[in-house]
C-alpha cells in the first residue's frame, strides 16, 4: 500500500510533453518533474534533438505562442499532463 | 568551394524538419533546387501584410545562407519597405536592424550581416566562422532553426520599416 502510495505521488510530480523541434520532423516525448526549471527542460530536449549549443527554450504551440520563462519551474509555468511545446533559441538580437 | 549538388543534398536532409515546422505554423515553404533557393511567405500577425522571407544557398554550409526579406517578386534584397518593422521583445533587441539605409537579418547565420558582404559585423571572426560567431545571442545551426529565429522576431512586428 505504501509502496502504491508513494508511486502515485511520484506519477502526480511529474508531466509527460511532446516538444517539436524545428529541426526535426518527428516530436518527442518527455517525462519531467514539476519542479524542473523551464532552462533545465528545455537543455535537455535540446540535446535530445542534436544541438550542441545555443540558448535553448521553451514556448507553447498556441496562436499566439506563450514563451515559457527560463528561470521558473514546469509548475509555476503551468506546464500540464499532455501539453504540446516548441524549441526555441532565447539569444537576444545583436544590437550594433 | 562547395558543388553546388553537395549543398542539396545537406538542404534535402534539413529540409524535411523545416517543412514540418512550416506546416505546424500555417506557412508556405518552398525550395528552388536549381537556384538553391528557398522562400517562406509570412502573414504579419498584427497587419495582414505578406512578407517575402528569401535564402540563397549557395556553399552551405560552409557558409551560412543570405537570409533578406525580398519584394514579391523575390528578386529585390534590403528595400526598408520590405521588412518588418522592428520591436523590442522579451529575447531583447530584434534582429531586424538598418544599416547604411538598408535593412538587413542581423544574425550570425545571415551571410549579409558580415562585413565582407555588405553587412555589419566585422567582429565575428569572419563568415566562415559563422557556427560559432556570436555566442549567447541568437543561434541557429539547420535551415528549421533559421527560419524558426527570423519567425520570432517577425511575429512581434507591426507595420514596415520604410
Amino acid at each position: 500500500m505504501e509502496t502504491m502510495q508513494a508511486h502515485d505521488a511520484a506519477r502526480h510530480d511529474t508531466v509527460k510533453v511532446i516538444v517539436f523541434s524545428p529541426r526535426s520532423p518527428h516530436p518527442r516525448e518527455f517525462t519531467w518533474r514539476e519542479s524542473l526549471k523551464v532552462g533545465e527542460a528545455a537543455r535537455e530536449a535540446a540535446t535530445a534533438f542534436g544541438y550542441q549549443g545555443g540558448n535553448p527554450g521553451l514556448q507553447t504551440t498556441t496562436k499566439p505562442p506563450r514563451v515559457l520563462d527560463n528561470n521558473k519551474t514546469l509548475a509555476a509555468e503551468h506546464v500540464h499532463d499532455g501539453e504540446r511545446l516548441e524549441l526555441i533559441d532565447t539569444g537576444g538580437g545583436v544590437s550594433r | 568551394m562547395i558543388p553546388a549538388e553537395h549543398t542539396r543534398i545537406i538542404v534535402a536532409a534539413e529540409l524535411e524538419g523545416a517543412q514540418s515546422w512550416a506546416e505546424r505554423h500555417g506557412l508556405k515553404l518552398e525550395w528552388s533546387s536549381p537556384d538553391l533557393r528557398l522562400q517562406l511567405t509570412l502573414p504579419q500577425p498584427e497587419t495582414d501584410a505578406t512578407y517575402y522571407l528569401r535564402g540563397i544557398f549557395s556553399e552551405y554550409r560552409a557558409l551560412p545562407p543570405e537570409w533578406s526579406f525580398t519584394d514579391s517578386a523575390w528578386t529585390a534584397v534590403g528595400r526598408l519597405v520590405d521588412f518588418p518593422r522592428p520591436v523590442q521583445t522579451c529575447f531583447g533587441a530584434s534582429i531586424f536592424i538598418t544599416f547604411q539605409d538598408r535593412a538587413v537579418i542581423c544574425a550570425p547565420f545571415n551571410r549579409l550581416a558580415y562585413t565582407d558582404h555588405s553587412g555589419p559585423h566585422g567582429d565575428w571572426g569572419g563568415v566562415g566562422n559563422w557556427l560559432n560567431a556570436g555566442r549567447g545571442q541568437i543561434h541557429a545551426e539547420t535551415i528549421g532553426d533559421m527560419l524558426q529565429a527570423v519567425y520570432r522576431d517577425f511575429a512581434a512586428t507591426r507595420g514596415r520599416m520604410g
